[in-house]
């Protein structure tokens, strides 16, 4: 269980924009293990769709530059050229992601664009036809050989999120990258596709890469967790670490906003302020215009890295977190 | 920080490079047909009959004509045909569409049902056969074709005016007016008609260049402007009955008729990118 | 879908009818008189009124409507043709399979020359390869058609002499022509593809395509232009009609006896009844277009066909 799959090492994003550089991702490390569920929370704009979306090349404007390496199998990815790169798609690594309603194409068949996945692997039309029929079992889709044939309009929001399942797990890929995978669905639905992920990593040994905002889901499925904020990931941990023994300031404002956890203090927090347009080189903390203990040393210094266990860390100034 | 809007607007027209270059374009254009005289070495229908069809040379750099009249005197003299037909034209267009949009827009009812359904029946003709066939109605000549133009392109401005009107028909400044007993053609043409401005700038510029070109086509056909006219369609095809002997007669109407459109052109995407930046294509 | 197709052939019909009769009456009403034109000076005037008897000219304009528009529909007959004396149908008839032939060979190499170039333009944003293309094509949509084709002429056929200057016997004829058309159509279908494509190729399916390991040939051809493609042919047949009327400019210069050749020279010879007839069936072609189109639509989007048909298959 504990081989490693993934590992970012000081991975940095930016996009290249009018008035120069946006840094989207700031020296992001971590790794993610075989059969884990790694989940990476935080804000939407944080950087973590960047991140999911950077490993696998797959930034739609192509105006980004990524820096630092991305360690596959104990190979760089970032050194991949595209070709090479093709043969991990889908293969290695699946991907899902936040709308199923735009993530498949309107005018093929549900079926068929799974199939389209499989028949790379040079197996023949039938054969693939067959697997997609099992794969969709497999993820609970009803009617399997209806749904195969339906056009992706002709599905709910939950099944189509199943044939994107079904489509990125075609080929027993040892990732799956789910970005957002539940946000844009019903949270019955969500408790269903969850456990399909759930039940999936069991069977075939599947690393997840679950990219969130919503601590619930982080709660109920993860095994590991970073936070993020601002491109920058603050604090990271066992899911027991960052719930039960939460350091850095922003991830224990952000579980006292948890409704769950609020209830007993009487009313939501909530954090003042607004995330920072991140400009490359600024110096010092992201979350100093924020944080509710900001000290004069976070407006110029880069913050450092806190050891709490051998599992977990956070970064700041403040030697002990926010307490 | 005193930088008026107008000032702002100038600094952004000067830093469009389409918007620029057109407006240079057009403007030397406009430059040689109010100078046509003080320009021309000649008069455009000044024939020397000693000089048929001389190719380019010094005294006559783009050459003579079967009756040997200087070529590029006649196409300096041919822009102010062309200016002729982009204003008229536009003008016609906009007070057809223009009229026609705010009324259907306005009081909507069996007028607009009408109107709409004649616009309907003028699209479903393609823009030359209709041409032609008012051409084949109202008789030949300049001012025929440029009728007929702009009773081929009307519809397109009705359909805009009338699209506005009726979304800022419901806005509150317009009940206000109502309000204070303006009656409906004050509200159309001080309260309606204010707001469609820019968008209509865009369109006739957009438009312009086609218009040129369908005139000009009209005359080329034989149906538009008649000789000795020095019309840049009419000269090329004058000048094909001279292919072989001078073909020159052919290549430097068209190639003034293309800078003057291409100028029309990309001013109209100049400011169509400065004036209405939500219509931007790719 | 077939009650739907039903439907647009019924509003299609009542539009050509109504077209009809518009040309018709703005035809009637002109002042100049076609039996005079045919006559020539030397004819009396009391033999006019004769002539214009037995043509049926100086019936009330409904009943000459009616009459004209029942001829076309029960026996095919569009009339006579006041300057040959003959019947329009018989000269029409052998004009239309000349145009068509034209029109529809410059479609079609228009169409596989631009699609790539438009596609190509689109993956390969703002290069050098994007940059000549569209800029080429905004320089050629100022180049009116009836320029491009004396100066293709005057190169090809006066100068190096490689093809025929005019006439219609041979492939060659055919040539410059379509050369012409297919240059005047190139720069908005390229516009288009490229518009097309990059609104597509910012769809969240493209990068499910990617993520699924396919490679770009694949991902260009079979997501990017299999979508793209749903606008870009209904505008091809739209466009279809306008391409005709445009071929009239071409037919002129070549001299090829097209329907725009023939309709030309009627208008300058005002011979009206085969104005009105060629009117016609270029209308009755581009409302055909309009509803062929809107099938093809149907067929290539599945959204639209299930919406048409009404429900699950």
């Amino acid at each position: 269980m504990s081989e490693e799959l993934l590992k970012l090492n000081k991975l940095y994003v930016d996009y290249k924009v009018k008035e120069g550089y946006l840094s989207a991702v700031k020296k992001v490390s971590f790794s993610i293990n075989k059969g884990e569920i790694f989940a990476i929370v935080g804000e939407s704009g944080c950087g973590k769709s960047t991140i999911a979306h950077s490993i696998l090349r797959l930034l739609p404007e192509h105006n980004e530059i990524i820096k630092g390496n991305i360690f596959f199998n104990g190979e760089d990815l970032h050194e991949y050229t595209d070709k090479q790169l093709e043969s991990i798609r889908g293969r290695e690594i699946g991907m899902i992601f936040q709308n199923p309603l735009d993530s498949l194409n309107p005018v093929y068949t549900t079926g068929f664009q799974v199939a389209e996945g499989i028949m790379l692997d040079n197996v023949s039309k039938q054969e693939a036809w067959n697997r997609v029929i099992n794969l969709y079992n497999d993820v609970k889709m009803p009617d399997a050989e209806k749904r195969a044939k339906s056009f992706p309009h002709e599905l709910s929001g939950g099944m189509r999120q199943r044939v994107m399942i079904a489509m990125m797990l075609s080929r027993t890929p040892q990732l799956l990258i789910a970005d957002e995978p539940t946000t844009a669905l019903d949270v019955t639905i969500e408790a269903q596709i969850l456990n399909i992920i759930k039940t999936l990593r069991d069977e075939y040994n599947t690393a997840v890469m679950l990219i969130t905002h919503n601590f619930g889901l982080v709660a109920e499925v993860a095994d590991k967790v970073a936070v993020m904020y601002a491109g920058e990931v603050v604090e990271q941990g066992t899911v027991f670490d960052i719930f039960d023994n939460p350091k850095h300031p922003y991830t224990k404002l952000l579980m006292k906003s948890l409704p769950r956890k609020a209830k007993s203090e009487g009313r939501l927090q909530t954090i003042n302020g607004s995330v920072p347009r991140l400009t490359e080189n600024k110096p010092g903390c992201r979350f100093e215009n924020r944080c509710p203990y900001v000290m004069d040393i976070c407006k110029i210094k880069d913050t450092e890295r806190r050891i709490v266990t051998e599992s977990h860390f956070f970064n700041c100034h403040l030697e002990k977190g926010g307490e | 920080m005193n930088d008026s809007p107008f000032k702002e607007f100038l600094n952004s027209c000067y830093k469009n490079r389409n918007f620029m270059l057109g407006f240079i374009m057009v403007l030397s254009v406009v430059i040689f047909a109010i100078f046509a005289k003080q320009i021309a070495p000649f008069s455009f229908d000044e024939a020397h009959p000693e000089d048929i069809l001389v190719s380019p040379c010094v005294e006559y750099i783009f050459g003579t004509d079967n009756m040997g009249r200087d070529l590029f005197s006649r196409i300096i003299y041919g822009s102010r045909i062309t200016l002729q037909v982009a204003i008229l034209g536009a003008g016609l267009q906009l007070i057809f569409g223009v009229t026609i949009g705010l009324i259907c827009g306005y009081f909507g009812g069996l007028a607009d049902r009408c109107l709409t359904f004649m616009a309907d029946l003028t699209w479903c003709i393609p823009g030359m056969i209709m041409a032609l066939a008012v051409v084949t109605i109202i008789g030949t000549g300049l001012t025929n074709a440029i009728i007929a133009i702009a009773i081929v392109n009307w519809a397109s401005y009705a359909r805009l005016v009338r699209a506005k009107t009726m979304s800022i028909k419901n806005q509150a400044f317009i009940e206000t007016g109502i309000s204070f007993g303006e009656k409906p053609l004050a509200i159309m043409t001080r309260y309606i008609l204010p707001n469609i401005v820019p968008v209509l700038i865009v369109t006739v510029s957009m438009q312009l260049p086609g218009t040129i070109m369908s005139t000009t086509t009209l005359s080329f056909l034989g149906v538009g402007s008649q000789p000795p006219t020095p019309d840049w369609g009419l000269m090329v095809s004058e000048g094909i009955n001279f292919i072989s002997r001078g073909p020159w007669l052919c290549i430097f109407p068209g190639l003034a008729l293309v800078y003057t459109v291409f100028g029309f052109n990309i001013l109209g995407e100049g400011l169509r990118d400065l004036l209405d930046p939500r219509m931007k294509s790719q | 879908m077939r009650d739907y197709v039903i439907k647009r052939l019924g509003v299609g019909v009542l539009l050509l009818f109504c077209v009809s009769f518009l040309v018709f009456s703005m035809l009637y009403l002109m002042p100049g008189d076609p039996v005079t034109l045919m006559a020539g000076p030397l004819v009396k005037v009391e033999n006019l009124e004769g002539l214009r008897h037995e043509y049926g000219l100086d019936r009330p304009l409904l009943v000459q409507y009616v009459d004209w528009m029942s001829g076309i529909i029960f026996r095919g007959d569009f009339g006579i043709s006041y300057k040959y004396r003959i019947d329009v149908w018989s000269l029409i008839k052998n004009c239309i399979p000349i145009s068509l032939k034209l029109t529809i060979t410059t479609m079609i190499i228009s169409t596989i020359v631009a699609i790539p170039l438009g596609l190509m333009c689109a993956y390969k944003k703002d290069s050098w390869f994007d940059r000549i293309t569209v800029n080429t094509s905004l320089v050629f949509t100022a180049i009116p058609s009836f320029w491009l084709a004396v100066l293709l002429m005057l190169v090809f056929a006066v100068q190096l002499k490689w093809l025929p200057l005019s006439g219609y016997e041979s492939w060659k004829n055919y040539i410059l022509p379509i050369t012409t058309g297919v240059i005047g159509g190139l720069a908005s279908t390229i516009r288009l593809t490229k518009s097309e494509a990059l609104d597509v190729l910012r769809e969240k399916y493209v990068t499910t395509a990617y993520a699924k390991g396919l490679d770009n040939k694949t991902v260009l051809t079979r997501h990017v232009l299999r979508n793209s493609l749903i606008v870009i042919t209904v505008n091809i047949f739209m466009s279809l009609p306008w391409l005709i009327s445009g071929y009239i400019i071409i037919e002129k210069i070549f001299g090829i006896p097209g329907m725009g050749n023939l309709m030309i020279n009627s208008i300058i010879q005002q011979d009206f009844n085969v104005v009105q007839a060629c009117i016609l069936i270029i209308t009755a072609l581009t409302i055909i277009c309009n509803i062929l189109s809107d099938v093809v639509l149907g067929i290539l989007d599945p959204r639209i066909r299930i919406s048409v048909t009404g429900g699950d298959k």
